[in-house]
């Protein structure tokens, strides 16, 4: 049997596992794993387990061309779709509500939450994640309006910084 | 047409959520028609009758009012086409923010309503 050393870091507990034990996982440094201790046993669950934001993103990839109305209403590209629900799965914060997720007819996907009477949205393009958001509230006007990058990490910090500070306003 | 006029708004299934919320997007013009917001008259049609005569794919009506559309300064055209009850809210000239901002409040007033007519499921 194989050992693993636990480190504290911060709040967190890195387990170092020695390199042998990956392999025939497909798994690299930076990977994301399920995990669960369950009966004195840690599990690692590789890909980790279909959340219902995947599963809803993955929903999207049924659609037609012209699915709005016959006309209007382009197919969104399911392998893009798999990517983007693994950058929602890396980079979003747990502390986070999930987003409502819905298809635009321009063949893009649109992220959705309330805080409060804060409403925000983010039109996220598929073909290279880059993405519109807008958030107003509902009763003074105020608006914020960002373009954010979702292909790299800067992005998703500003994009969570966003939507953490909409949520402590909203208190 | 009065102020507590609704104006009945059908939604596409893809617009809404397990939880039935429906998405901004569900009260903005579509490429179809991007300048103007199909509706129709609530005082002249039920959301039932509106949603059985609808020739689209529709998972139910919900509808914001003429006075809420004039808070936003969304004009209401009394169109009358393709038939009598039709009306355009009119979003000429707004794009990007402006768009959106009217588009998330219309949903918002429409949401205090609820589902005036819901596809059973």
């Amino acid at each position: 049997m194989q050992t693993a050393t636990l480190h504290k870091v911060g709040e967190s507990v890195i387990m170092a596992v020695p390199p042998a034990v990956l392999d025939g996982l497909d798994l690299r440094t930076g990977g994301v794993v399920g995990v669960e201790a369950r009966r004195g046993h840690i599990h690692l669950f590789t890909p980790p387990p279909l959340g219902p934001l995947a599963t809803r993103l993955q929903e999207f990839a049924t659609l037609k061309e012209g699915w709005l109305d016959g006309n209007a209403g382009r197919p969104l590209d399911a392998a893009k779709l798999k990517e983007l629900a693994g950058l929602f799965t890396r980079y979003f914060p747990t502390g986070l509500p999930r987003p409502h997720l819905y298809p635009t007819p321009e063949g893009a996907v649109q992220a959705e939450w309330t805080f409060g009477r804060w409403e925000a949205e983010l039109e996220i393009e598929l073909a290279d994640f880059s993405a519109q958001y807008f958030a107003c509230h509902m009763e003074t006007g105020e608006h914020r309006e960002l373009r954010i990058p979702l292909a790299d990490t800067t992005g998703w910090a500003l994009l969570n910084r966003e939507l953490s500070e909409l949520r402590h306003t909203a208190k | 047409m009065t102020p507590q006029s609704l104006l009945l708004r059908q939604i596409h299934p893809s617009f809404i959520e397990e939880d039935g919320r429906p998405t901004s997007q569900a009260f903005r013009p579509t490429p179809k028609d991007p300048l103007f917001l199909s509706v129709n008259n609530g005082d002249r049609i039920d959301a039932p009758h509106a949603h059985a005569r609808f020739v689209g794919i529709s998972i139910g009506v919900q509808a914001p009012s003429y006075a809420e559309c004039e808070v936003l300064e969304l004009p209401v055209i009394e169109d009358g086409v393709p038939h009598p009850e039709h009306c355009s809210v009119d979003f000429s000239g707004l794009a990007g923010g402006g768009l959106k901002k009217r588009a998330q409040r219309l949903r918002d007033f429409a949401a205090v309503r609820g589902w005036l007519y819901r596809v059973a499921i």
